[in-house]
């Protein structure tokens, strides 16, 4: 497991206050607001899914993984470019989005000023009057204080609950 | 008896909404169309050792496909014998043998009833084991690395069943060095008919420029008109006897690719280049081209894309969908990294292009709960009337900017569904070209 110290509560009531942000920024599509000021230019954002198999199974993990997201800073750019082009038919009406962030944990890392967050998720999305889905979701962070003493996301990966994805997309930020 | 001819009407490029959505059509679909076909099973990069597996479905039965001791591969129904539980939990990895959960009963890798618990106390000195290894998939066989299997032992061989998709295959799958999967698929189920993913990767060209809009907006700048894939020398779309097809736009392939892989231009120019003494010139200049592609009935690929998908039906009114990311395996490592994840986010469940699609297969189908609404027909009649043939191109060709790859699909439902067996199947389709040239004819006439 993690093998760092933890936080202070100053520093664990801040970091649990910038997820809550992110999460209440992005619940309002407010993606762009999202990317220039909570998002640190070298942003690694992961998302993982592992195909099952046995335990005994010995085959290394890159050749299990697959990734749905595993964008840098421009790429994030460009799937916040699509949303802002106003053509997406699939989000008009709006779909609603509820993110609730829980189990956060918050470590030093080893360079200073940079922290190892770990979090369990529940997005839930309603859409098209009838539609009501919902992924569960943990994820490991690494937020690191920008210049203006700000947090920012460094690294995010996210894994999902489910193997095969009953949400017909993934299209949003976790 | 369900009457096809009234279902699917081929002459006038029409279909009932009813076959997507009635559950006596679906059982049919899984007898005549999963039961007797070639489906895509895994690629055999997947599995390049022996005792790999990988674990998939052929319609609602689920498989295990296995690399044996020869090298051969083989493919079983994932249950046990004795009391039919599934039998392999994963959905792949290395095993010599399977013990099912229940009672024990343990199966080799060849499908052999290797061990029963207790066996002699309970079932005496006599018990055949023989009897009762898993039961095998009639036929598997491997194309260019692709590996099918099919539960009907009268069908043709693969290459025969393939026919004139096999030549278009033989352009991109047969690069020196072959092509290799990258990883495993990513897997997601939509609220949709199995048909509908397959009809809009043979050759729906027309919802491109508008369904995504948005994601060629944002990653080439400007959206290009609809009427841009219009006109004959924007592509062409091809047809086959047994339903597959695809759609050729002479535009640059790795075009959605070009965010973080815009080396892969060059590198398809270049293979193009190197294709024309194994192909020819004409095959070779299809090389660096986005193309659309389906084998009938449940598998797509995009060229230029890197993207291959499985669509396994799931009840009438659901599909999952597999989709891996591919690359050739000459390719640099660094570049397959980059092409396995520029894939997925194209169209993988995150998929900037997917999810755009996702949400009109889901909403094709939904209006067929009504009983009024399912009475109607829907229109597949773009571009009927443009058939031809072309002494470069095998297959029959129409524009690129039409449905001729959806009737074509349809066509091919129609007459599966239509025969009782593969000596019906074959005889009905023989004439398929005359066929569909002469009904060209027909329409002109009018």
């Amino acid at each position: 497991m993690i093998d760092r110290d933890p936080v202070s509560m100053e520093l664990q009531f801040e970091i649990e206050q910038f997820l809550k942000r992110e999460a209440r920024m992005l619940d309002n599509e407010k993606m762009r607001d999202w990317l220039t000021t909570m998002v640190d230019p070298e942003i690694r954002y992961r998302l993982v899914m592992r195909d099952e198999r046995f335990r005994k199974d010995k085959s290394p993990e890159e050749e299990r993984e697959v990734m749905p997201f595993d964008d840098d800073y421009n790429i994030l750019d460009l799937r916040i470019r699509q949303f802002e082009t106003g053509l997406q038919t699939m989000l008009d009406p709006a779909q609603r989005m509820f993110r609730v962030i829980s189990n956060v944990e918050a470590f030093h890392n080893d360079a200073q000023d940079e922290f190892t967050v770990l979090s369990y998720g529940v997005v839930s999305r309603f859409r098209r009057q009838y539609e009501n889905e919902r992924s569960v979701f943990g994820r490991t962070d690494v937020l690191r204080r920008d210049q203006e003493g700000g947090l920012r996301l460094l690294s995010r990966q996210i894994e999902l609950g489910e193997r095969v994805v009953r949400s017909k997309n993934l299209l949003f930020f976790l | 008896m369900l009457n096809i001819e009234a279902l699917v009407d081929k002459a006038n490029g029409t279909q009932s909404r009813r076959i997507f959505w009635e559950r006596d059509i679906y059982e049919q679909e899984l007898e005549r169309i999963f039961a007797r076909c070639w489906l895509f099973l895994t690629h055999e990069t997947q599995i390049p050792k022996y005792g790999d597996f990988f674990v998939t479905k052929m319609g609602e039965d689920e498989v295990v496909v296995a690399r044996q001791k020869d090298g051969t591969i083989k493919a079983f129904l994932n249950q046990c014998r004795h009391r039919g539980m599934k039998l392999c939990m994963a959905e792949a990895g290395n095993a010599r043998a399977f013990s099912c959960a229940y009672h024990g009963w343990a199966f080799g890798i060849d499908g052999d009833l290797k061990s029963v618990p207790c066996e002699e106390q309970v079932y005496g000195p006599y018990f055949d084991k023989s009897r009762w290894g898993l039961r095998e998939v009639a036929q598997v066989e491997s194309y260019k690395g692709f590996i099918f299997g099919c539960m009907d032992a009268n069908a043709p061989p693969l290459a025969e069943y393939l026919g004139d998709a096999a030549w278009y295959m033989d352009i991109w799958a047969g690069v020196p060095g072959g092509i290799e999967f990258l990883g495993p698929p990513s897997r997601s189920i939509i609220k949709s008919n199995w048909k509908s993913p397959p009809e809009n990767f043979i050759g729906d060209v027309y919802h491109v420029a508008w369904t995504h809009a948005s994601a060629l907006k944002a990653m080439v700048g400007e959206a290009p008109p609809q009427s841009s894939f219009a006109g004959e020398d924007a592509g062409f779309q091809v047809t086959t006897r047994y339903g597959h097809g695809l759609g050729l736009n002479w535009g640059p392939g790795p075009i959605l690719m070009s965010p973080s892989c815009p080396d892969l231009f060059e590198w398809m120019e270049r293979r193009a280049a190197e294709m024309v003494p194994i192909v020819g010139e004409k095959a070779a200049s299809l090389f660096p081209r986005h193309w659309d592609a389906t084998l009938f009935p449940n598998c797509s690929y995009l060229i230029g894309t890197y993207v291959f998908k499985a669509w396994h039906p799931v009840g009438p009114d659901q599909v999952e969908i597999m989709t891996w990311a591919f690359a050739e395996k000459d390719m640099p490592y660094e570049l397959k990294q980059r092409i396995k994840v520029a894939a997925h986010r194209v169209f993988g469940p995150a998929g900037i292009l997917e999810s755009d699609d996702i949400d009109n297969l889901e909403y094709i189908n939904l209006p067929n709960r009504g009983y009024v609404t399912r009475k109607g027909e829907l229109n597949c009649q773009m571009g009927m009337g443009t058939e031809r043939e072309d002494a470069d191109f095998p297959g029959v060709l129409a524009h690129h900017l039409s449905e001729h790859g959806q009737r074509g699909f349809y066509r091919a439902w129609s007459d599966c569904m239509s025969s009782a067996s593969w000596g019906e199947l074959e005889a009905k389709s023989a004439n398929w070209k005359q066929d569909l040239l002469r009904n060209k004819r027909a329409q002109g006439a009018e």
